[in-house]
């Protein structure tokens, strides 16, 4: 117990004072969780209210926007799938992402593993020639592309635009492998030398398979790129069969325009937006983890 | 391996990807110009005309073309500063020890990255439905019916709108770089700071901030050219409705390539405008880097 009073002596209570302080300095954190909240809500909200909607029917859309539906209208989905052909495009899409991005990790490792451990002459040149196709815009080759296709007759071909897509993947798949492949250990590839082994074999056998979790990283953004491409589709698919997803849910739109079946529409929606959002929570981790590792080695 | 050249593996194995490269991306890319000084209204080879850089003189004239641009322009300074203002402060605000529930937010602020630019458009296409859209019955049922406007049809609501939902859209992947960002700034800064009495805001000015410079730089210069090249989204939103007054450079760009109501095919100009929007992000660019260039802050 001090025997030495302060120099003020007089202190009022200062319980409700106190309190107050307290309460404002935790404003801006409940402004803060306020922001969060809204902002992540939006989408929330919208997703949600999306899939009630698409189990109504065109009449109860209209009638009641925010009542659930009296009965799921599962028939909704089916329409889209078959009559709306959502199950052609789906089809489409699955096929030019389980082609290209393949293709696309094989020839791009193999350039990447050259030139990570190739020290050859022109090793930096080729590197900075992948990688400065990054700065070429898709709209600078969608008209020459359309002319190049129509005269070789690869025009409206699924498997001519999956060639582009390999094609624009390369500098960004090369880049980030030609890395990756660099922080591998030599010391396993020099056994297998040593060991006998022919380049081939160190390749195929030893560097690609240790390379698989950049491989796997950088796949999983390829294949949300060729997914969700849409530009380059568009202008160079004009059979409705072969469109992929984003087309086919673009022409969806249009076509419904006309024929006002706004549930059906909001279905195909759904079927779209169900998987995309379903891979993403499965990968999360992933995905946000490679995006990033670009960004700080600046 | 270093020392180890053996050529005809070398060639044999940066054969495919590069013949797939230039065959299919740098090529079309150099036609490009080539393209673009030809008046071309078909397909057919014999349809183009040469006529040297009128098309790029038009370009310099086209009022519609500048329409688009200054589009382009509002996405990226308008739409930047909400874009980054709010990537900015969740990035601190998740990253912040005291607040809770960090993974939720993550994942559903970055959750509509992951959907295409078409099911963006779509959603919000119906979100902005006037008589029975998510936005409007909202208000309406909170009674501003006022403010229940057609905004897709608005010719000064319009644009803005596609720019809040092209900044929904891509708002969680600038918010991740950032974030990535701060979660790599050494804590003893924090420490000194907090030993020293900084208030959070001071904190986030002083120490945050600066040293996130560099991540900011590369994620504004993200943000740049992504805006000059817009395409997606707005073209599946409004394509250009009404009147021209949605157009971006590039869905302007299509009206020519891929005309719908039309059959104006004009392939060459289309082209130029092209070639232009690809010297615009590269001189912008280049500019960007020059005034921001400076040593990369050691710590």
């Amino acid at each position: 117990m001090a025997a030495h009073t302060p120099a003020r002596t007089h202190r009022v209570s200062v319980a409700p004072l106190g309190v107050l302080r307290a309460l404002v300095q935790k404003i801006p954190r409940i402004l803060t969780y306020a922001l969060l909240l809204a902002w992540s809500s939006i989408g929330l909200f919208s997703l949600l209210w999306i899939i009630m909607t698409a189990l109504k029917t065109n009449q109860e859309l209209f009638a009641n926007v925010w009542g659930l539906p009296s009965a799921p209208q599962w028939d909704n989905f089916a329409r889209a799938w078959t009559r709306s052909k959502m199950g052609n495009y789906f089809i489409n899409s699955v096929l030019a992402v389980g082609i290209t991005v393949p293709v696309i990790a094989v020839i791009g490792s193999m350039a990447a593993y050259v030139l990570a451990r190739c020290r050859f002459f022109a090793s930096r040149a080729v590197l900075l020639f992948f990688v400065a196709g990054s700065s070429i815009p898709l709209q600078l080759i969608t008209v020459p592309l359309f002319l190049f296709f129509n005269k070789i007759g690869l025009l409206n071909s699924l498997w001519g635009l999956m060639l582009v897509y390999i094609a624009i993947h390369m500098p960004f798949t090369v880049f980030v492998l030609t890395g990756f492949y660099g922080t591998l250990p030599v010391e396993l590839e020099e056994a297998a030398l040593m060991d006998g082994a022919s380049f081939h074999a160190v390749f195929w056998n030893v560097a690609f398979p240790l390379a698989s979790p950049g491989i796997a990283t950088v796949s999983i953004f390829n294949a949300l790129s060729v997914w969700n491409e849409y530009m380059l589709a568009l202008m160079l698919l004009s059979d409705r069969s072969k469109f992929t997803v984003p087309l086919g849910l673009y022409n969806l739109k249009v076509v419904q325009d006309y024929a006002a079946d706004w549930v059906g529409l909001l279905a195909g929606l759904v079927i779209v937006l169900i998987p995309s959002i379903g891979i993403f929570l499965l990968l999360q981790r992933r995905i946000v983890k490679g995006l990033t590792v670009g960004a700080l080695k600046g | 391996m270093d020392r180890w050249r053996p050529r005809g593996f070398i060639l044999l194995y940066l054969a495919p990807a590069a013949l797939v490269y230039l065959i299919f991306y740098i090529y079309p890319a150099a036609d490009a110009f080539r393209i673009s000084l030809y008046r071309w209204t078909g397909f057919a080879f014999a349809n183009a005309e040469f006529i040297g850089l009128a098309n790029f003189r038009e370009v310099l004239r086209d009022e519609q073309l500048h329409l688009a641009l200054s589009n382009n322009l509002k996405l990226l300074f308008g739409g930047g500063v909400v874009c980054f203002g709010l990537a900015l402060f969740f990035a601190a605000a998740l990253s912040h020890a005291r607040i809770k529930g960090a993974g939720y937010f993550k994942t559903t602020i970055f959750g509509p990255y992951t959907i295409s630019a078409v099911g963006v458009a779509l959603l919000w296409s119906f979100i902005y439905n006037p008589s029975w859209g998510l936005l409007n019955v909202s208000l309406r049922a909170v009674g501003l019916d006022s403010l229940a406007k057609p905004v897709l049809a608005l010719k000064n609501w319009a644009f803005p709108a596609v720019i809040f939902v092209i900044v929904w859209h891509v708002l969680g992947f600038y918010m991740m770089l950032l974030l990535a960002g701060v979660q790599s700034i050494p804590s003893d800064y924090y420490d000194a700071a907090q030993i020293d009495g900084a208030s959070e805001v001071q904190t986030f000015f002083y120490i945050t901030l600066p040293l996130l410079r560099d991540v900011l730089i590369i994620a504004i210069l993200y943000w740049i050219i992504g805006a000059l090249k817009h395409f997606g989204t707005a073209y599946a939103m409004t394509r250009g409705r009404p009147a021209g007054l949605t157009h971006t450079v590039s869905t302007y760009l299509y009206e020519w390539a891929l005309p719908y109501y039309s059959s104006n095919y004009r392939l060459g100009y289309a082209t130029a405008i092209a070639v232009a929007l690809f010297v615009v992000v590269l001189a912008m660019s280049a500019m960007y880097l020059r005034v921001t260039s400076r040593e990369a802050i050691q710590y």
